[in-house]
Parts: structure tokens; sequence; C-alpha cells
């Protein structure tokens, strides 16, 4: 690949183009495959796909965007600090609707800090929460019959189903 | 991407309905697990029949006194959950029992019994972080050999006379507080079996007797070579051990 490329493009699984930076695309190994098998130049017209919604795709580029100096460079612990708060910003999203996508998406493209960072706020949503105000968040539906909610409860004696 | 605006409502409400969760694959739905403490995570295989056998395969088991109501409730989980998971898959390790009550103790060969189940199944990162005015523990020898540990944490234990072979070859963090030496020496044997370390904190660790500080010599060994941040007490200054570390920070005690 040219190093005179600084961004490439690829297309979400709906379609859309999305531009993002060679160094915010290092931080994903298979992004950094693609960057280094298929050729980015101008006499190059195809464009990568990745398997990522639009809606998810716009977080995780923005993630990449703002990890990738740090992450090609190492930096201060005031940094540190400074990345940390953004990140929990960052994750203040709709719980129902796209956090899953990013689990996914952080799965598919190995993004570890990504990766931990929602799966973080997945059990965040879960700490201190009762079984079913668990099942109510993510709506789960409760499949056990009443039998065997029985036996469970014996089992468990500590843990309540309410 | 978005459908038109004109049909947001009802569509989104569906699709926010879907329980979606249950859908991702269990490595993810673990990595989920090991953010809460054991017994919420466990707590989880109540959910539904998705949920149900996750907990088997915990890759973290974090285990605390505080989320207990009972000591003895903490014990018996404690000692069940050891004997039903699968312990080749817990990588870490965390037991806290710093905040017992008076009258609360744990029979230490219990403990040993713990550590030891999940070192020989090759954990990664092991804590233990005990009350120390009480009854103090005394690590077993074990524990200092466990070739696969990269990051160890411990407070109030001590370390015994007995110290004499040390190889946490992958050891990378290190951290002791309110821990106990008999001296200098074995101070000294256990920092040199730590070849890797990169982050090194000892905040009060405390020597047995009156320590004669020219016995400090015994802990300047070689080898520490990959020393990055090392956080220790101002008298072990100055020890050419630490010269190579990035960030050195002394405290006084």
């Amino acid at each position: 690949m040219s190093s005179s490329v600084e961004a490439i493009t690829v297309l979400s699984s709906d379609g859309d183009e999305f531009k993002i930076t060679v160094s915010a695309a290092k931080l994903s190994k298979p992004l950094n495959w693609m960057l280094e098998d298929v050729c980015f130049s101008d006499d190059c017209d195809e464009v990568p796909t990745i398997e990522v919604n639009s809606k998810t795709l716009v977080k995780v580029i923005e993630y990449c965007e703002k990890h990738a100096p740090r992450a090609n460079s190492g930096a201060s612990d005031s940094d540190a600090e400074e990345l940390k708060k953004w990140d929990i910003e960052f994750m203040k999203m709709d719980v129902k609707d796209i956090l899953f996508h990013i689990l996914m998406a952080a799965n598919y493209l190995h993004m570890e800090g990504l990766y931990d960072l929602a799966c973080q706020t997945a059990a965040d949503l879960m700490k201190g929460m009762t079984v079913s105000q668990i099942r109510k968040i993510f709506h789960i539906k409760n499949d056990f019959s009443s039998e065997e909610q029985e036996q469970l409860r014996r089992q468990h004696p500590g843990c309540s189903f309410d | 991407m978005e459908k038109s605006e004109s049909a947001n409502k009802m569509p989104r409400t569906e699709a926010e309905m879907r329980d979606r969760i249950s859908d991702l694959p269990d490595s993810l739905l673990l990595h989920i697990l090991s953010f809460l403490p054991a017994k919420e995570a466990v707590a989880t295989s109540l959910l539904s029949k998705r949920w149900r056998p996750l907990w088997f395969s915990l890759p973290t088991l974090e285990l605390h006194r505080e989320d207990f109501q009972k000591f003895t409730f903490f014990y018996q989980f404690v000692d069940k959950m050891l004997n039903l998971v699968d312990l080749k898959a817990v990588k870490k390790f965390v037991f806290d029992c710093e905040h017992y009550r008076f009258g609360e103790y744990f029979r230490h060969r219990k403990i040993s019994e713990w550590i030891n189940a999940v070192i020989i199944n090759k954990v990664e990162h092991l804590e233990l972080h005990l009350y120390r005015k009480n009854n103090e523990y005394e690590l077993p020898s074990n524990i200092f050999t466990a070739k696969n540990i990269k990051v160890l944490k411990l407070s109030g234990v001590i370390v015994g006379r007995t110290l004499s072979h040390v190889n946490l070859s992958l050891l990378q963090v290190l951290h002791l507080k309110f821990v106990r030496f008999p001296d200098f020496r074995s101070l000294g044997i256990l920092l040199s079996g730590c070849v890797s370390l990169r982050d090194l904190v000892l905040s009060y660790v405390f020597l047995d007797g009156y320590p004669r500080l020219y016995d400090r010599h015994l802990l300047d060994i070689g080898g520490l070579h990959n020393l990055v941040t090392v956080d220790v007490p101002e008298f072990l200054l100055p020890l050419k051990v630490f010269s190579n570390a990035t960030f050195l920070r002394f405290r006084r005690v």
C-alpha cells in the first residue's frame, strides 16, 4: 500500500460510504489486514465492505479516531484520564438500540479496547439489579417452567427470581 | 441507513423489545459476566435457559465478602462455586475478605485449598485481600512458584520464614499492601524470582523485628530489567534494582 494514503473508504453493510483514517483503522486487526491486502490507491475502485451497519459504524469510527493517537504513540497519564472520561460519555447510548451492535462490531473487528468498554457497559447495566430487573432491561423472556423454577429456587437459596 | 422519519415510532419500539443480548455468542456473554462480582454473575443463570449454563465457564471469579449478608453464606458460596465451576476456564480469581467482622474468620487451610485449586488450573490473575488485624494468613509456598501468574495483588497476608524458592517468570504486576516479611532476605528472594516484572507497588510492607538497614543490600538483586512503574517505601532507597524504571515513586511510611 502506498504511504501517501491517509484515509480509506469503506462500505457499511447498508451500503453507505465512510472514511476512516489509516491510523484509526489500525486499531482493528481485520481492517489492518485489509489495509495490507487491498489496494487503496486511486486506480483501484474496489471499496471493501464491513459487515457493520451504518449507525454502528459511525460510532466505531468515532471511537477509532479518538483512540488512534494514543494507541499509535503512547501517551501520558493525563491523556489516559481524559480518554477514560471520553469513553464514559461515548458509552452513554441507548441500551436497547445500539450497544449490542457495538458489542458485535467490536468482537468482529477485534478491537480489544472497545470490546472491553462495551462489555463493561453491559455489565454495569446489570450490576445491583435483581433477576427480574435485568430481564426487563434486556427484554429477556423467562422460559423456565414452574417446576424448573422451583428446582432452581432450591439450588440457589440465596438468589431470588424476582 | 435510517428508515424514513414518518415511520419512526412503531417499528423502533418493536425492535427495542427484542431480546438481543441472548443472541450474543457465549464468549461475549462470558466477557460481560466477567465484569460482575461472582455472586451477581451466578444469579444471571436464573434469567433464562440461555443463561443457565454460562456461569460454569466464568473466566473471572470475583468473590467479595461485602456482597453477602452473612459470613457463612459467603464461605459456603465460595466453597460451592469452586467445586462446581470449570476451574480451567478461570483466568482471574479475586478473593476479597478485607472487611470481615469480629469473630468471623476462615480456616487458613481452606483458603490455601481454594488458592491451590485455581493455581493448578493455571490462573493468570490472582488477588487475595484479607483483613490484616485478624489472625494473619501465611501464604502457601505454591503461590511463589505459580508460573502462569501474570498479575498478583495481595493484602493482609504474611510471607513465611521458609520462603526459599520463587519462580514467577511471567509475573508482570505485583502489588503488595499490608504484607509482612520476616526480613530483607525474603523480600529479596521474592523480587529476584519475578524477572518479567513491569509494575511493582509495595505499600505498608513490614519487616519483622528490627530490620537492619545495612541488610538492605540483600535486596539489591539483578535481573529486573523490565520495570516500568515502581512505587515503594522510602526506606528501600537507594537501590540500583529500581534504577531502570520509567516512573518511580517513593512513599514515606
